[in-house]
C-alpha cells in the first residue's frame, strides 16, 4: 500500500513518443517553406538552436497502483460459502456488492475493494460488505487489514451466525498467514 | 589607388555596420527565440490540478429533495434543457427528472454516459429507469462537480483540449473570421497587412486587423497590449519563430487553449474548452452553431461582447460571425436563420462553484503538499477526487454564520468565530469543513489551524480508561473538592461549573453532567498516564505533560484533531485516519494513489459500547439535553459538550447514526466569548444536523452485555456480563433523588440561558 509519490517527481523530463513526429513536422515545414531572410540570421548565428523542444504534453506520471490488472487470486481456502444475508438482498448497494463478488471471483480484488468502499458509503454498517472487504484484502495478501476488517464485520454482525462463522474462519487463515499461530489456534477451538 | 582606398574604407564601414546590425538583431531574435521555447514548452502545458467533489450516488430509497438535486446538478455544471439530448443536460418536470450523465474516468475505470429518468416524489428517489424504457437501474453515479483547481500563482483555469477535440465547425469558423490564410502563411501575412492598411486608410480608422492566429498567439503569450511599432515587430518575429518550431496544428491547438474569453470573478477564462463550460455549461463538442459563433465573435473583445454585460453588442457580433459562416458555406440558409433566431439567454447563467469551498480545498492542499512537490501539484494536471459532500457543506455554511449571528444578539457576545468538521461516521471521510463563518473568504482556517484547549471534550478518554480497568457505568465516583500541588508550588483547586459538590455519583452521570471534581478524582485514581495513553489510542497526537489539569482538557487541539479522536468512538473503537481525498489520478487518468479504507481496532467493542451509551446520556439527561430542541430525543444521539475557562471556547462533538460533527465557537483574540458548549457550539451543531435529516443512532450491542438497573429509580444500563451490580452494591435511592433534583436545576438554568 505504501509507495513513493516523490519518485514521480521528474515527470516533466520524461521523454514522450510524440516528440519525434513533431520534430519531423518542424523539419518538413522548414524545408518546404524557406523562412524569410530575417530568420536566416538566427540560423547563421545559432545553427544549433534552430529546432528544439517540440510541444510536449505533461510527462506521464508513473502509475503506482493498477487495480485493473488482475492479481493472481488468493481466496481463503476453506472459506465458508457466504450466504447473502437479508440485508444484502434488500440493501440499496446490493448491486455493487454483487459486482464486487464477481470481481473477486475473477481475480480483481482491487476492483472489488473499490466497489465495496462505494457500497459501504451507502450502507456503512452492513457487516456482510465489511466481510467481503476483508476477503479482498486477503486476496491481495494484506493479512493485517484482513484481520481488521473481519473484526469490523464482527462488531456489526449482530446475531448473524453464518457471518460470525465466516469471519472466524477468515480470521483464522489470516492469522496463520501472518504466522500468528497462537491467535489462529485460539480461534480453531 | 586612392579611389580603391576610399572604396575599401566605405565597404569596410558598411560591412562593419552590417555585422554590428546583424549581431544586434541576432541577439534580439535569439532572446525572443528563447522566450518562445521557454513559454511554449513550459507554461502552455502547465495544467492545474483539478479537484472534484464526491460523485452523487442515486438509488431508490435515497432521501433527496428536488431543489437539492438541482443545486447539485448546477454545481456539477449540468444545464437545464427542454431537449435532454447531450451529456450534461437535465430536465425537471415537477418531481420527475430526465438527465444524461457525462462520461467520467474514475479510478476503477471509465463510467459511460447514461440517460436516466426518475422521480423524487415525497423527497425520496423512486424507481430509476433508462430513459424511454422500463428497465430499472439499481444505482447511478452522477459525475462529480469540479470544485476547484490548484494553479501556480496565476488565477487561471483551463480545460485543455487536443486537436481532435476541437470541433471542425469551430476551427473553420475561427479561421474564416480571424485568419483565412492560416494554412498558407509563415506566421505573418504580408498581403493582409497591405489590405488592412488600405481598408484602414479608406475608413480613416482601424477597422480591420491583419494579425494572423500565430501573431495573436504570440501576442497573448508574451507581449503587452500596447500598440507600438516595436511590439508589432517583435510580435511578427515571434510569429515567424513559432512557425519555424511548431506545426500548424500545434499552433492552432495552443491558440484554442490560450485565447482569453472572459472573466469569472478573480479567474481569467482561457481557452474554448473552459469558455464553453463557463458560458453554456456544456462541453465544446456539444455546442450549436450560434454558440460557436458567439465564442468566436468574443475573441475581438471578451468584455465588449460579454453576453451578460453587453447582450445587444454580443448579438450583433454573433450575427456578423454567422454571416461569415453562411458566406463560407459552413451554414446553409435555414441553419443560418435558425442560428440567428437563437436567444442568448442560455449563456447568461454563470457557472458556479469554482473554488467555492476554500477551507476544504485548503485542507486538500495541505494533505497533498505532504506528498507532492508544489510544482508537480500545480502543473501536471492531476485529478484529485475528494470526499466533499456539497449538500453537507452547504448546510454547514448556511447554519454556522446564521446561528452565530443569532447568538451575537445577546449582550457580551461579539466577534464570534467558529469552525466545523463533519465526517462520515463509519469510514472517516471528511464530508464538509468550515474554517470560519464566512465561507467564501479564503483566510485563516480555524478547522485545521486554530489550536484551542478542548475542555470537557477530553472526559470520554478519562471514563473510557476507567471502563477498561473494570469500572462500570454505575461505579460510584466522588464529586468532592480536591486541592492539588502544581509544579511551582501553587495549589490548584478545580471547581465544578455550578461551583457545587455533588457527593457520590454513578460514573455515567458524572460524565453526563460533566462534573469536574468527579473526573479529577476518577482520573487520579486510575492514573493520568493511563488516560493519556487512552487519548493517544483515540487519535491524540503530540506530547502531553501528565498534569492533573490534563483531565479537564488543557490540551490544545484543532477541531480537525478533535474530530479524529471522536471518530474512533463513533466507529465503535476502530481508529482510522480521516480522509479528504479518495484518490489522485494523473492527467491521463492513470491512478496514482488511492486513499482507501483502513481500520485498526484499538478498543474492545464492549467498552466502547458502554462509553457511547454514557455519551447518549449526555444528550438525554446531561449537559447536551438542549439538543432535543433540534433533533428528537428518540434519535438517541451521543455527544459531549466542552467549555473552557472564562467561557473562551465552546465545543460540541457528537454523532448520529450516519455522521460525526465537531463544532468549535470562540473568538480569534481568545477573549471570553460568553458562551458554554451547550449555549454556543451545541445550537450550531443542532441546526446543521437538523437540516441534514440525521439517521437515529443505534449502537450495535456486542454479545456479552447484560442490562440492569442501578436501583429502583434509575434507568436500565448496560454492563459487561459478570459486572452487573449485585443488589447490595446499589447506590442508596436517596442519593439518586438528590442527583435528579440537581439535574433538574441544571436543565432549568440551561433553558433559561437559551431563552
Amino acid at each position: 500500500m505504501e509507495f513513493s509519490t516523490r519518485s514521480a517527481a521528474g515527470w516533466n523530463n520524461r521523454s514522450h513518443p510524440r516528440r519525434d513526429p513533431a520534430k519531423m513536422n518542424g523539419l518538413v515545414s522548414l524545408i518546404r517553406r524557406p523562412p524569410l531572410p530575417l530568420l536566416l540570421l538566427v540560423f547563421l548565428v545559432l545553427p544549433s538552436c534552430a529546432i528544439q523542444h517540440p510541444i510536449q504534453r505533461p510527462g506521464t506520471p508513473v502509475p503506482i497502483e493498477r487495480p485493473d490488472v488482475p492479481v493472481p487470486i488468493e481466496r481463503p481456502e476453506a472459506s465458508v460459502p457466504i450466504q447473502p444475508s437479508p440485508s444484502v438482498q434488500s440493501g440499496p448497494a446490493r448491486s455493487l456488492y454483487a459486482k464486487a463478488n464477481e470481481a473477486l471471483a475473477s481475480g480483481q480484488p482491487g476492483q472489488a475493494e473499490m466497489l465495496l468502499e462505494r457500497a459501504l458509503r451507502i450502507e456503512p454498517r452492513n457487516a456482510q460488505y465489511w466481510h467481503l472487504l476483508a476477503q479482498s484484502k486477503y486476496a491481495q495478501g494484506d493479512f493485517g487489514q484482513t484481520v481488521q476488517f473481519c473484526r469490523k464485520s464482527e462488531s456489526l454482525a449482530g446475531n448473524n451466525s453464518k457471518l460470525h462463522q465466516a469471519n472466524r474462519s477468515l480470521l483464522q487463515q489470516a492469522y496463520s498467514k501472518q504466522g500468528d499461530t497462537e491467535q489462529a489456534e485460539k480461534l480453531s477451538q | 589607388m586612392k579611389m580603391t582606398k576610399t572604396r575599401l574604407a566605405l565597404i569596410s564601414a558598411i560591412a562593419a555596420t552590417l555585422v554590428l546590425l546583424t549581431l544586434f538583431s541576432s541577439l534580439h531574435v535569439l532572446r525572443l527565440d528563447k522566450m518562445i521555447k521557454g513559454k511554449f514548452d513550459g507554461k502552455l502545458w502547465s495544467l492545474p490540478a483539478e479537484v472534484y467533489a464526491r460523485p452523487l450516488e442515486l438509488y431508490p430509497g435515497l432521501g433527496l429533495d428536488p431543489q437539492t438535486l438541482e443545486d447539485e446538478l448546477e454545481l456539477a455544471g449540468y444545464r437545464q434543457d427542454s431537449q435532454v439530448a447531450a451529456a450534461g443536460a437535465y430536465r425537471r418536470n415537477g418531481d420527475t427528472f430526465d438527465l444524461v450523465t457525462r462520461d467520467f474516468q474514475y479510478p476503477s475505470g471509465l463510467e459511460q454516459s447514461e440517460r436516466v429518468t426518475f422521480s423524487l416524489a415525497g423527497g425520496t428517489v423512486r424507481e430509476i429507469t433508462r430513459t424511454g424504457t422500463t428497465t430499472p437501474l439499481p444505482l447511478i453515479r452522477i459525475d462529480p462537480a469540479r470544485i476547484g483547481s490548484f494553479h501556480a500563482l496565476e488565477h487561471e483555469g483551463r480545460i485543455l483540449l487536443n486537436r481532435s477535440e476541437l470541433p471542425e465547425l469551430l476551427v473553420k469558423t475561427l479561421l474564416a473570421v480571424e485568419d483565412q490564410n492560416f494554412y498558407a502563411h509563415h506566421g505573418i501575412a504580408v498581403r493582409s497587412i497591405f489590405r488592412a492598411l488600405f481598408a484602414n486608410i479608406r475608413a480613416g480608422a482601424t477597422v480591420q486587423g491583419a494579425s494572423t492566429l500565430t501573431q495573436q498567439l504570440a501576442k497573448n503569450f508574451f507581449l503587452s497590449n500596447e500598440r507600438t511599432l516595436l511590439r508589432k515587430s517583435n510580435e511578427a518575429i515571434m510569429a515567424l519563430l513559432l512557425e519555424v518550431h511548431y506545426g500548424k496544428d500545434d499552433i492552432l491547438v495552443a491558440y484554442a487553449n490560450e485565447i482569453f474569453l472572459g472573466q469569472d470573478g478573480g479567474r481569467a477564462v482561457h481557452g474554448f474548452g473552459l469558455a464553453s463550460r463557463f458560458y453554456f455549461r456544456r462541453d465544446l463538442a456539444d455546442l450549436t452553431a450560434d454558440q460557436i459563433a458567439m465564442l468566436v465573435g468574443m475573441i475581438k473583445g471578451p468584455s465588449a461582447y460579454d453576453p451578460r454585460k453587453n447582450p445587444a453588442d454580443c448579438l450583433k457580433r454573433r450575427a456578423v460571425v454567422l454571416t461569415v459562416m453562411r458566406e463560407q458555406g459552413l451554414l446553409n440558409e435555414s441553419q443560418f436563420q435558425q442560428a440567428m433566431n437563437e436567444p442568448l439567454d442560455k449563456a447568461t447563467q454563470i457557472m458556479k462553484g469554482f473554488n467555492r469551498f476554500p477551507a476544504f480545498l485548503d485542507l486538500v492542499h495541505q494533505q497533498l503538499t505532504k506528498e507532492y512537490r508544489e510544482e508537480d501539484l500545480n502543473g501536471n494536471g492531476l485529478k484529485i477526487l475528494t470526499t466533499l459532500d456539497p449538500q453537507v457543506q452547504w448546510q454547514v455554511e448556511k447554519h454556522l454564520d446564521r446561528t452565530l449571528s443569532a447568538l451575537e444578539q445577546h449582550a457580551g457576545r461579539q466577534q464570534l468565530e467558529g469552525a466545523v468538521v463533519i465526517t462520515n461516521r463509519e469510514n472517516g471521510e471528511i464530508l464538509a469543513l468550515a474554517g470560519g463563518r464566512k465561507p467564501y473568504a479564503a483566510g485563516f482556517n480555524r478547522a485545521t489551524h486554530a489550536k484551542r484547549p478542548i475542555g470537557s471534550l477530553i472526559k470520554p478518554a478519562v471514563y473510557l480508561t476507567a471502563l477498561s480497568q473494570g469500572y462500570t457505568l454505575m461505579s460510584p465516583v466522588q464529586d468532592k473538592a480536591v486541592s492539588l500541588k502544581e509544579q511551582g508550588g501553587e495549589t490548584w483547586r478545580p471547581q465544578n461549573y455550578d461551583q457545587k459538590e455533588h457527593g457520590q455519583v454513578p460514573l455515567y452521570l458524572a460524565l453526563a453532567h460533566s462534573y469536574n471534581l468527579a473526573t479529577i478524582n476518577l482520573g487520579l485514581e486510575i492514573g493520568i498516564d493511563k488516560v493519556i495513553a487512552t487519548a493517544k489510542s483515540l487519535g491524540l497526537t503530540g506530547d502531553v505533560a501528565a498534569y492533573p489539569s490534563f483531565l479537564l482538557g488543557t490540551a490544545e487541539m484543532t477541531p480537525l484533531e478533535v474530530s479524529q479522536m471522536y471518530q474512533t468512538l463513533a466507529s465503535g473503537g476502530f481508529f482510522q485516519p480521516q480522509r479528504c481525498i479518495s484518490s489522485v489520478m494523473g492527467a491521463d487518468h492513470t491512478l496514482l494513489k488511492r486513499y482507501g479504507l483502513s481500520v485498526e481496532q484499538r478498543f474492545p467493542p464492549e467498552q466502547i459500547f458502554l462509553l457511547n451509551t454514557a455519551l447518549q446520556h449526555v444528550v438525554s439527561e446531561g449537559t447536551a439535553h438542549a439538543l432535543s430542541r433540534y433533533i428528537p430525543a428518540s434519535h438517541t444521539l451521543a455527544g459531549k459538550t466542552g467549555t473552557t475557562n472564562d467561557l473562551r471556547d465552546s465545543w460540541f462533538a457528537g454523532f448520529t447514526g450516519d455522521r460525526l460533527a465537531v463544532v468549535w465557537i470562540g473568538r480569534d483574540d481568545n477573549q471570553p466569548a460568553g458562551i458554554t458548549g451547550a449555549t454556543g457550539a451545541l445550537p450550531v451543531w443542532g441546526e446543521i444536523m437538523r437540516a441534514l435529516h440525521p439517521q437515529p443512532l443505534e449502537l450495535t450491542e456486542p454479545s456479552g452485555i447484560q442490562w440492569a438497573r442501578g436501583n429502583a429509580d434509575s434507568v436500565s444500563l448496560p454492563f459487561i456480563a459478570g459486572t452487573e451490580p449485585a443488589p447490595d452494591q446499589l447506590l442508596p435511592p436517596m442519593d439518586m433523588q438528590t442527583i435528579k433534583k440537581e439535574t433538574n436545576g441544571i436543565f432549568n438554568s440551561i433553558r433559561r440561558w437559551l431563552e
